[in-house]
């Protein structure tokens, strides 16, 4: 039971209950109209001297002495003020919008790159299994074209991985290549036709998905 | 400043209030906080304050508010300390975990220290009836709520008090001679 501030000195060890005929009569409720039983009137007695004894044992603090002025300058800083609120909305709304154009911005610039330019647009990618170039892959020797030592690697998927056998799942594909002996022997528009081919037959390599 | 004279509010009140947040929070340091944090608000919104109620209902009422939001804060702080600390035997027993609210012993050995186990109406119309001696009227003003809710309240939060303190044996120790030199820990 709570403490009794009217215990006898000797009797504090153990706290108990504050029967009916030692219950402080220093303040006495009108709770006569909730009809309280005894034991609860005895109760809510208790917890008004209890009350009381809390706040005679912590009083607020001298340090505690409010003034309104002090209280106004708070209110009246620019941290407290309506007006700083409304600013620091103001500023976090225009940070949204900037980020949100830059988001948008950067989205439409993505979208602008050529298609073929990405790697990953190239149709029927199958999965990367080798960077090593392939031993399959057409050197072109040019020799006559070019100077002496200048050689250029030819593949026809330049923008594809240089494997030419790749495994997707079960299934092998395998690439379009063009012998070089008959490649050279072509002339521009003729090459640039069969490279137009080499494309459109790209597009038409199996894919499988699972 | 509107209806209301800062300083003579203060002056007038702040006793009062401390008192309440007192056997509210169960330890003089919450107390002052939430005491001060209701004349801050007082002073904020003294605008609002349109003169149909008492100016001490209206501060019961937002100190109320406001220890009701602490009260829910640390609630949710505590239960998130301890999952974190659930696995975690030593801390346990070294020391009693850091989401342990302070209370001093009086308090915690008094009545009020069992009625902040109680919900938080019959809490709040506790301490505005026996603590502040509210009259009926004013608690339901404060509380906003019917007349009858708050008999109700009144009623039930005392037997609620009795159950609780009937199923607590007599585990209450001695008061500290010294009151700032006591602090337990709630359990």
């Amino acid at each position: 039971m709570p403490f009794d501030s009217h215990q006898p000195e000797h009797d504090q060890g153990q706290a108990s209950m504050v029967n009916a005929d030692a219950a402080p009569a220093k303040f006495v409720l009108s709770e006569l109209e909730l009809g309280l039983p005894g034991d609860l009137q005895h109760l809510a007695e208790q917890l008004s001297d209890d009350a009381l004894h809390l706040s005679s044992l912590y009083p607020p603090r001298a340090s505690q002495t409010w003034h309104a002025s002090a209280l106004q300058a708070d209110v009246d800083s620019p941290a407290g003020s309506k007006e700083a609120t409304k600013s620091l909305s103001l500023l976090w709304i225009k940070r949204g919008l900037v980020a949100a154009s830059l988001i948008v911005a950067a989205t439409l610039a993505w979208q602008a790159v050529p298609k073929g330019a990405s790697p990953e647009n190239t149709p029927a990618v199958p999965t990367l299994t080798n960077s090593t170039p392939s031993p399959e892959a057409v050197v072109v020797d040019t020799t006559e074209l070019l100077s002496e030592e200048t050689t250029i690697a030819f593949h026809p998927a330049a923008d594809q991985p240089a494997d030419s056998s790749r495994v997707i799942g079960n299934v092998q594909t395998e690439q379009t290549m063009v012998p070089a002996g008959l490649f050279i022997t072509l002339s521009g528009p003729e090459q640039e036709a069969m490279l137009d081919l080499i494309e459109d037959a790209k597009i038409q390599q199996p894919s499988v998905s699972f | 400043m509107g209806l209301l004279d800062i300083q003579e509010t203060i002056d007038t009140y702040f006793g009062r209030i401390h008192r309440a947040a007192l056997v509210l929070t169960g330890n003089p340091w919450d107390a002052d906080d939430l005491a001060q944090e209701t004349f801050v608000v007082l002073t904020r919104q003294s605008e609002r304050f349109e003169g149909r109620s008492s100016v001490y209902t209206w501060l019961y009422g937002i100190m109320l508010n406001l220890e009701r939001r602490e009260r829910r804060r640390q609630g949710t702080h505590r239960s998130k300390l301890r999952v974190l600390w659930a696995d975690d035997p030593i801390r346990e027993q070294t020391a009693p975990p850091a989401e342990t609210p302070i209370e001093v012993a009086q308090w915690k050995r008094s009545l009020w220290g069992f009625v902040a186990q109680l919900p938080d109406g019959q809490r709040q119309a506790l301490v505005l009836r026996f603590s502040e001696h509210l009259s009926y009227e004013e608690i339901a003003e404060v509380l906003e709520c019917p007349l009858g809710t708050v008999k109700s309240r009144i009623f039930n939060g005392l037997a609620g008090l009795r159950t609780l303190l009937d199923s607590s044996g007599s585990d209450l120790r001695l008061a500290p001679e010294h009151p700032y030199e006591d602090v337990t820990h709630a359990v």
